[in-house]
C-alpha cells in the first residue's frame, strides 16, 4: 500500500465512517453501532498496519529527518501520479496545501507518534463497543464520535505545524458537543470550560508557532528555508544551528509548554478536567483520559521540547518542579474525593504529572543518558496511563450503570457480588498504582530514576508520591470491593459485551509491565533517544555557561543498554 | 484678481461653517435641525472644494474644473439626501408626533 | 491643453453592463409591480416580484462573468480573445490601464471579481427578501437593494474621490431607505433615520476632508494623488495641520461606515431594527464595498502617509489604524458577550469583525509581500459576506416565524431542522475562526501579512497586536457557542417554535455553508485569485498619467514603484 493510501486513510476512514453514519436512515440505530464500530476498527486495523510496516520496514523506521529530507514537495493536484515524490514504504508524504504560506500537507510516522497511533485506535474502538448504552440521538454521537476520532488520529500523524493546529482545533467541537449533549447534570458547565481553557491554551499554541515562522524573517544559515512550518525542519535548526537565539527560544517554549499544559493537564490547568471526567458519559471519559489528554504530552515531546530546547532548558526547573507539584497535587486531591469519577481523574493529573517531571528532568550532564530515561518514561507512561485510565473510566462506569452512584462511601463489598469485576480492577488498579510487573511500574521506574539524577529534592518527592497512590488506590479497593454490602449484593456481574471491552486493557497492562522491551521499548526508544538527542545538542548550543553540575558519568543510553 | 482675499480666508470660513454643523448635529435635539447642520457641513466641504480649485494649480492632465464640478456634484447629493432625510423624519413622526430624535428608543444594548 | 487626455469610448458602457443592467432592472421591477403584481394577494405577489428580481440579478450576474470570462482571457491567451471578439474589441479590452470614463473608474479583473461577488451576495439576500412579508411596497423594495448593489459596484471600482463620493452616496441613501422598509415595527423607522444622521455625518466630515486632499494635490484621482503625495512634502499627521486633518477626517468617515470603534453606535441599532435582509446587507455588501475603497484611498492614494517616517507612533495613518483595530476588535468582542438579541449580536460581532479587518489593512501596508497582502484583506471580506449572509438568513427565519429575534428562539433547532443546524454550526465556527472552516484561514492570512514585515519599529507592535487578535477570537467563542447551546442542548418550545425553513432561507444558508467549507478545506484556489486581483486593484494606473510625475520631477523624489498593471503575480517563494 502506498503512504499515501495509508496516512490518508489513517485520519479519512473515520471521517467517512461520520458521513456514512449521518446517512444511515433513522430509525435503524443498530445498523447505526456496527457501522460505527465497523469504522473504528478498520482505523484500529491500518494504526496496526502502520506499526507492522514501521518495525518491519528498515525504510520506514530509519530517522524521521532522514526519510523527510528524501522527499520531494509536490504541488497538487498537478502531479497526476499519486506518489510522486514519495519515497514508497518510508511512511512520510507531504504535499503543498496553501501554497502562498507555504502551508503543506506533511504527515508521517516515527517511534512516538505511531505508538499513539495504535493506542488512539484501541482505545476508541473500546470506547465505540462501550457506547452501545447510548440511546439519546444516536446517529449525531457517532458521527462526532468518529470526527473525535479521526481529528485526535491526524494530530498524531501531522508534521506540519500548521496542519497539527487545524487537527488539534477539530478535536475541540466533537468533544464539546459529545460532553455537552450526552453527559450528566452539570454537562453544559463542564463543556463550556473544557472549550474555553483548550481554545485560550491553542491560541498559545498558535502565537508560539507563528513566531517560529516568522522569527527573524530572513533564511537562517545552513541552507534552511525560512518561513516554513515543517516540525522535521524546524527540529533539525533548533538542534543544529543557533537560528532561534535563546530569548526567543524561552518564549516559544513558555507558549507551547502553557498551550499544552492545559491539554495534559498540569496543575495550575487542570480545573477543566474533573468536571470534564465526572459530566462525559462513560465512552467519552474513556477517550479524554485514553487519547485526548495524550495529545498534550505528544506536543510537549513533539513540539515544545525539541522546538526550544535552549529554553526548554532554562525553564527545565521550574517545570520539573511543576510536575512534581501535579504528581503530590493530584494523589492528594484524589485522596480526598468521594466521588469514584472524580477520584479517577484526579489520579489522571497526577500520573500527567509523571510526564512534565519526565520531560523537564533535563540532566544533561556527560551525554543525554539520564535524561532518555525520562522521555522515555514519560512516552511509556502515556502509554500505560492510556490503557489503564480508559480501563478505570469503563469500571466506574460500569459500576455507576448497575448502582446509579459513584459515591465511594456508598458502594462496598462489590467483589463478593462481581467476582469477575473485581478480578479486573485490581490488576488495573494495581496497574496504575505502579506494581511492579505491571505497566505502570515501569513508566515510574523511568521517570524517578531520571528525576534522581536531575534533583535529589524532587527525586524524592517524586518518589514519595508513589506512596500516595498507593494510598489512594488501596483505600479506593477498600470501599469499593471489600467488606460487606448488603444493598448491592444482587448487582450482575459483567456482561460478554464488558468482558470484550476491559479484557485487551487487562491484558495490555499485564504484557506492558512484564515485556516492556519486546513490546514497545523495541521500537519506540530509538525515536525517543533522537529527540533527546536533539534536545541535549540544541540546549548544548545555545545555553551559554556550564550546563549542569556534573554529577557522574552518563549512563548509556536507554536503547543501547537493553 | 483672488489676490484681494487670501485662500486662507475661505479655508477659515469653512472651517467656522464646519464646525458649526458638527456642534449643530451633536448639542441639538430636533431632527430637522440635525439636517440642517448636516446640510451646513456639506456645504462647507463645497467651500473649501470650489476655494481650492480657484486659488489651487490644477495637476496636469486633471482637467480644468474638478473642484467646481465635485461641488456641483455635492449640490445634488445633497438634494437627494435631504429628499431621504425629510422622508424618514416624516416616517418617525408620523408614530411618535415628535421630531425629538431623544424620544425615538425602542432599541437599546 | 485638451480638457481631458483620455478620450471618451462608447463602450466603456459595455464594461460596467452590471451595474447599468441593475439599474434598468430597479425600474423594470418598480413599474412590473405596479402594473402586474399589485393587485395579486400578498404571498404570491412577494414570490412573483422576488422572482423577477432575482431574473435582473442573474441577468447582471451573467454579465459579470461574461467579463470575468473576457478579461481573464485578455490576459491569458490574447490571439483567442481577438477570434472572440474581433481585433477592435479584444484590443480595447486588453488595454493595460483598464480604467474607464477618462480614468474615474476601474474595469478588469479585479472588478469583475467584486461584481461577481456583490451580484451573487445580492441574489442570496433578495432571496432571503421573499421569505416573509414586512413590507407591502415590494416594487420600491427590490429596486432599492438592486440600485444600493449599483452603488456598492460603481464604489468597489472607483478611482476617483468624486466618483467615489457619489457612488457611496448611492449605496447608502438606498440602504438609509431600506432599513426603514418594516413598516409594522416602529423600530425599523428608528433604524433608518439613525442610519441617515450617523451615515450623512459620516459622509459630511469623509467630504470635508477630501476637500482638504483636493486642496494639497490638485487632483481627485487616486493614482495622481498617490504620486503628488509620494514626492514628500505634506507629512500626514505631523506634517501640517491640513494634510493631518484630511487623514482624520477620512479615517473617521470610513470609520463610520465600515463600524469601527469609536464610531459604531449606529451599526447595533441598525441591524437590529432594518428587516433581517436589509440588515444582512448592510453588514456584507456595503461593509465590502467599503473596506474595498478604503484599501484603494489608503493604501494606493494615500499610500505615501501611511508610515512615513517607518516608526508605528510616528506621523501616518498606519498608527491611528492599529489603535482603531485593536479598539475596534476588543470592544466588539466584548459587547457581543452581553447580547441576547441575535441580530444585535452579530452587529456586535460584524463590528469585531471589522476590526480584524483594519488590522489586514495596517498590515497590508507594511506587509513585505507588497500589494499582494491587500488580498489577505480581499479574502477575509468574501468569507466573512458569505458566513453574515448566511447568518443573517437565520434572522430572517426569527422573524418569519417568531416575529422576535432572541438568540433563545432558536431553541431546539437541533431537532426540527437537524440539518441546517449543522449549517448554522459551520456558519459560527468560521466566524470565531476555527479551522478547517474558511475564517480561520481568512484571520490567519491577515494575521501572517500583519507578521510579514521587515525589521523594523512597527514589528513588535503589530505582534501585539496579532496577539490581541487571537485572544479576541477565543473570546468571540463564548457569543457564538451561545447560539450552538440555544440549539443543541436546549429544547424547543412545544408550540409556536420554528416552522420547516423554506427555500428562501434554506438555500442562503446552504450556500454560505457550502462556500466557508469548500474555501476552508481548500483555501488555495479564493485566496490566490484574491492575491492576484489585489495588485492591479491598488496599482491602477492611468496610461497618460506618467506625464503627471514627468511634468513636475521633484529633486531627489523617491519615484514609488510602478508596476505594470495586469501581470499576475507567481506566487513568492
Amino acid at each position: 500500500m502506498s503512504d499515501y493510501l495509508l496516512l490518508t486513510s489513517l485520519w479519512l476512514v473515520p471521517l467517512i465512517g461520520a458521513g456514512v453514519v449521518l446517512c444511515v436512515p433513522k430509525g435503524s440505530e443498530r445498523l447505526v453501532k456496527y457501522v460505527a464500530t465497523g469504522f473504528t476498527a478498520a482505523g484500529l486495523l491500518l494504526a496496526l498496519v502502520a506499526l507492522a510496516i514501521y518495525v518491519g520496514d528498515d525504510r520506514a523506521n530509519a530517522p524521521l529527518a532522514e526519510r523527510a529530507a528524501a522527499i520531494r514537495v509536490v504541488s497538487w493536484p498537478a502531479s497526476e501520479a499519486m506518489g510522486a515524490g514519495d519515497v514508497d514504504g518510508n511512511l512520510v508524504i507531504r504535499r503543498d496545501w496553501i501554497p502562498a504560506f507555504n502551508i503543506q500537507y506533511y504527515l508521517g510516522l516515527d517511534g512516538i507518534s505511531v505508538s499513539l497511533l495504535v493506542l488512539t485506535g484501541l482505545v476508541s474502538l473500546l470506547a465505540c463497543l462501550a457506547s452501545w448504552g447510548i440511546e439519546k440521538q444516536v446517529r449525531g454521537y457517532y458521527a462526532l464520535f468518529l470526527l473525535l476520532v479521526a481529528s485526535m488520529t491526524g494530530v498524531f500523524l501531522a508534521l506540519d505545524l500548521f496542519l497539527f493546529y487545524v487537527f488539534f482545533e477539530v478535536m475541540l467541537l466533537p468533544m464539546y458537543f459529545l460532553i455537552a449533549v450526552w453527559g450528566g447534570e452539570e454537562r453544559e458547565y463542564a463543556a463550556i470550560k473544557f472549550l474555553l481553557y483548550t481554545l485560550f491554551g491553542s491560541v498559545f499554541i498558535l502565537v508560539a508557532i507563528l513566531i517560529l515562522y516568522f522569527w527573524p524573517g530572513d533564511a537562517p544559515a545552513g541552507g534552511f528555508q525560512a518561513g516554513t512550518f515543517d516540525v522535521v525542519a524546524l527540529t533539525t535548526i533548533a538542534s543544529t544551528t543557533g537560528y532561534y537565539g535563546r530569548w526567543i527560544q524561552d518564549w516559544v517554549f513558555v507558549l507551547f509548554l502553557v498551550g499544552f499544559l492545559v491539554k495534559l493537564p498540569s496543575f495550575p490547568f487542570h480545573t477543566w478536567l474533573p468536571d470534564a471526567h465526572v459530566q462525559a458519559p462513560t465512552p467519552i471519559s474513556m477517550i479524554l483520559a485514553g487519547v485526548l489528554l495524550k495529545v498534550g504530552g505528544y506536543g510537549l515531546i513533539r513540539l515544545a521540547w525539541p522546538l526550544a530546547p535552549a529554553g526548554a532548558f532554562d525553564w527545565s526547573y521550574v517545570v520539573a518542579a511543576l510536575g512534581v507539584f501535579s504528581i503530590l497535587y493530584g494523589a492528594l486531591a484524589a485522596m480526598a474525593q468521594t466521588d469514584f469519577k472524580k477520584l479517577v481523574a484526579y489520579s489522571s493529573i497526577s500520573h500527567m504529572g509523571y510526564v512534565t517531571l519526565g520531560m523537564a528532568a533535563m540532566n544533561l550532564a556527560g551525554g543525554s543518558g539520564y535524561y532518555a530515561y525520562g522521555v522515555n518514561g514519560a512516552m511509556y507512561m502515556m502509554l500505560a496511563h492510556g490503557v489503564t485510565s480508559a480501563a478505570m473510566f469503563f469500571l466506574v462506569g460500569v459500576i455507576y450503570d448497575r448502582a446509579h452512584t459513584r459515591d465511594l462511601d456508598s458502594l462496598g463489598g462489590l467483589n463478593d457480588a462481581m467476582p469477575v469485576y473485581g478480578a479486573m480492577s485490581y490488576v488495573i488498579f494495581f496497574g496504575s498504582m505502579g506494581l511492579p510487573g505491571l505497566c505502570g511500574f515501569v513508566a515510574e521506574i523511568f521517570v524517578v530514576l531520571a528525576a534522581f539524577h536531575y534533583s535529589v529534592t524532587l527525586g524524592v518527592l517524586a518518589a514519595a508520591a508513589v506512596v500516595l497512590t498507593a494510598g489512594y488506590i488501596l483505600w479506593t479497593i477498600q470501599r469499593v470491593f471489600l467488606g460487606r454490602n448488603e444493598t448491592w449484593k444482587d448487582l450482575p456481574d459483567l456482561t460478554a459485551r464488558e468482558i470484550v471491552i476491559a479484557a485487551p486493557l487487562v491484558v495490555l497492562t499485564v504484557l506492558m509491565g512484564v515485556f516492556p522491551q519486546p513490546l514497545v521499548l523495541r521500537w519506540m526508544s530509538p525515536s525517543v533517544d533522537r529527540v533527546v538527542q536533539g534536545v541535549a545538542e540544541g540546549s548544548a548550543r545555545n545555553a551559554a555557561g556550564p550546563m549542569a553540575e556534573s554529577r557522574d558519568a552518563g549512563p548509556p543510553q536507554v536503547a543501547r543498554a537493553r | 484678481m483672488a489676490n484681494d482675499i487670501p485662500l486662507s480666508w475661505f479655508l477659515y470660513f469653512a472651517a467656522a461653517a464646519f464646525a458649526t454643523g458638527l456642534v449643530g448635529v451633536l448639542l441639538r435635539r430636533n431632527a430637522i435641525a440635525v439636517l440642517m447642520a448636516i446640510e451646513i457641513m456639506l456645504n462647507a466641504a463645497n467651500v473649501n472644494l470650489v476655494a481650492f480649485w480657484r486659488y489651487g494649480t490644477p495637476a496636469p492632465g486633471a482637467g480644468p474644473l474638478p473642484g467646481v464640478i465635485l461641488a456641483l456634484l455635492v449640490i445634488t447629493v445633497a438634494a437627494a439626501e435631504v429628499a431621504v432625510g425629510i422622508g424618514l423624519i416624516l416616517l418617525c413622526y408620523r408614530r411618535w408626533r415628535a421630531v425629538d430624535v431623544d424620544r425615538y428608543e425602542t432599541m437599546s444594548g | 491643453m485638451p480638457v481631458n487626455a483620455l478620450p471618451m469610448d462608447l463602450r466603456d458602457f459595455l464594461r460596467v453592463a452590471p451595474a447599468v443592467l441593475l439599474s434598468a432592472w430597479g425600474l423594470v421591477v418598480v413599474a412590473a409591480d405596479l402594473a402586474r403584481y399589485r393587485r395579486r394577494d400578498a404571498e404570491s405577489r412577494r414570490l412573483a416580484v422576488g422572482r423577477l428580481t432575482l431574473i435582473g440579478v442573474g441577468l447582471a450576474l451573467a454579465s459579470a462573468v461574461a467579463l470575468f470570462g473576457i478579461d481573464s482571457l485578455a490576459q491569458s491567451d490574447a490571439p483567442r480573445l481577438d477570434r472572440l471578439l474581433g481585433e477592435s474589441f479584444a484590443s480595447y479590452f486588453s488595454r493595460p490601464d483598464g480604467l474607464i470614463f477618462f480614468g474615474t473608474l476601474a474595469s478588469g479583473l479585479p472588478t469583475d471579481v467584486l461584481n461577481v461577488l456583490f451580484l451573487t451576495l445580492l441574489g442570496l439576500v433578495v432571496w432571503t427578501s421573499t421569505a416573509y412579508a414586512f413590507t407591502d411596497d415590494l416594487g420600491e423594495y427590490f429596486a432599492l437593494l438592486l440600485w444600493a448593489t449599483v452603488g456598492m459596484m460603481l464604489l468597489a471600482a472607483s478611482e476617483e474621490l468624486a466618483t467615489l463620493f457619489i457612488a457611496l452616496e448611492t449605496m447608502t441613501i438606498c440602504l438609509y431607505l431600506a432599513s426603514a422598509f418594516e413598516k409594522s415595527k416602529p423600530r425599523s423607522a428608528e433604524a433608518g433615520l439613525k442610519y441617515f444622521i450617523y451615515g450623512s455625518v459620516s459622509s459630511a466630515l469623509f467630504l470635508y476632508g477630501l476637500s482638504f486632499v483636493y486642496g494639497l494635490t490638485g487632483t481627485t484621482y487616486f493614482d495622481a494623488i498617490g504620486r503628488v503625495l509620494g514626492r514628500g512634502g505634506h507629512e500626514g499627521l505631523a506634517g501640517n495641520l491640513v494634510g493631518g486633518a484630511a487623514l482624520l477626517l477620512m479615517l473617521v468617515g470610513f470609520g463610520f461606515k465600515v463600524a469601527a470603534v469609536p464610531f459604531h453606535m449606529w451599526a447595533p441599532d441598525v441591524y437590529e431594527g432594518a428587516p433581517a435582509p436589509v440588515s444582512a446587507w448592510i453588514a456584507t455588501g456595503s461593509k465590502v464595498a467599503s473596506f474595498v475603497v478604503m484599501l484603494k484611498v489608503f493604501l494606493h492614494a494615500l499610500g505615501p502617509w501611511s508610515n512615513p517616517s517607518n516608526e508605528l507612533m510616528g506621523p501616518g495613518w498606519l498608527g491611528v489604524v492599529v489603535v482603531l483595530a485593536a479598539a475596534t476588535m476588543t470592544y466588539g468582542n466584548l459587547a457581543a458577550l452581553a447580547q441576547r438579541n441575535y441580530k444585535r449580536m452579530l452587529a456586535y460581532s460584524s463590528i469585531a469583525h471589522a476590526g480584524y479587518i483594519l488590522v489586514g489593512v495596517a498590515a497590508a501596508s507594511v506587509s513585505t509581500a507588497g500589494p499582494e497582502a491587500a488580498g489577505a484583506v480581499l479574502y477575509y471580506l468574501v468569507v466573512y459576506a458569505f458566513a453574515n449572509v448566511g447568518a443573517f438568513a437565520v434572522a430572517a427565519w426569527l422573524a418569519r416565524d417568531r416575529d422576535g429575534d432572541a438568540i433563545a428562539d432558536l431553541d431546539g433547532l437541533a431537532r426540527t431542522s437537524p440539518a441546517l443546524a449543522v449549517c448554522i454550526v459551520v456558519l459560527m465556527l468560521s466566524l470565531i475562526g476555527v479551522p478547517p472552516f474558511a475564517g480561520f484561514f481568512g484571520k490567519l492570512a491577515i494575521f501572517m501579512e500583519a507578521l510579514r514585515q521587515g525589521p523594523s519599529g512597527t514589528r513588535i507592535v503589530l505582534a501585539w497586536l496579532v496577539a490581541l487578535g487571537l485572544f479576541n477570537s477565543v473570546v468571540s467563542a463564548f457569543y457564538y457557542v451561545r447560539v450552538l447551546k440555544a440549539m443543541y442542548l436546549r429544547e424547543a418550545p412545544s408550540v409556536g417554535g420554528l416552522q420547516r425553513a423554506k427555500s428562501a432561507i434554506a438555500v442562503p444558508i446552504v450556500v454560505a455553508t457550502v462556500v466557508v467549507t469548500a474555501c476552508g478545506i481548500v483555501p488555495s484556489p479564493l485566496m490566490d485569485l484574491m492575491r492576484a486581483i489585489a495588485r492591479p486593484m491598488l496599482t491602477a494606473t492611468t496610461l497618460d498619467a506618467t506625464a503627471v510625475t514627468d511634468a513636475t520631477p521633484a529633486a531627489g523624489a523617491t519615484a514609488r514603484p510602478r508596476p505594470v498593471a495586469w501581470t499576475t503575480p507567481s506566487r513568492p517563494e
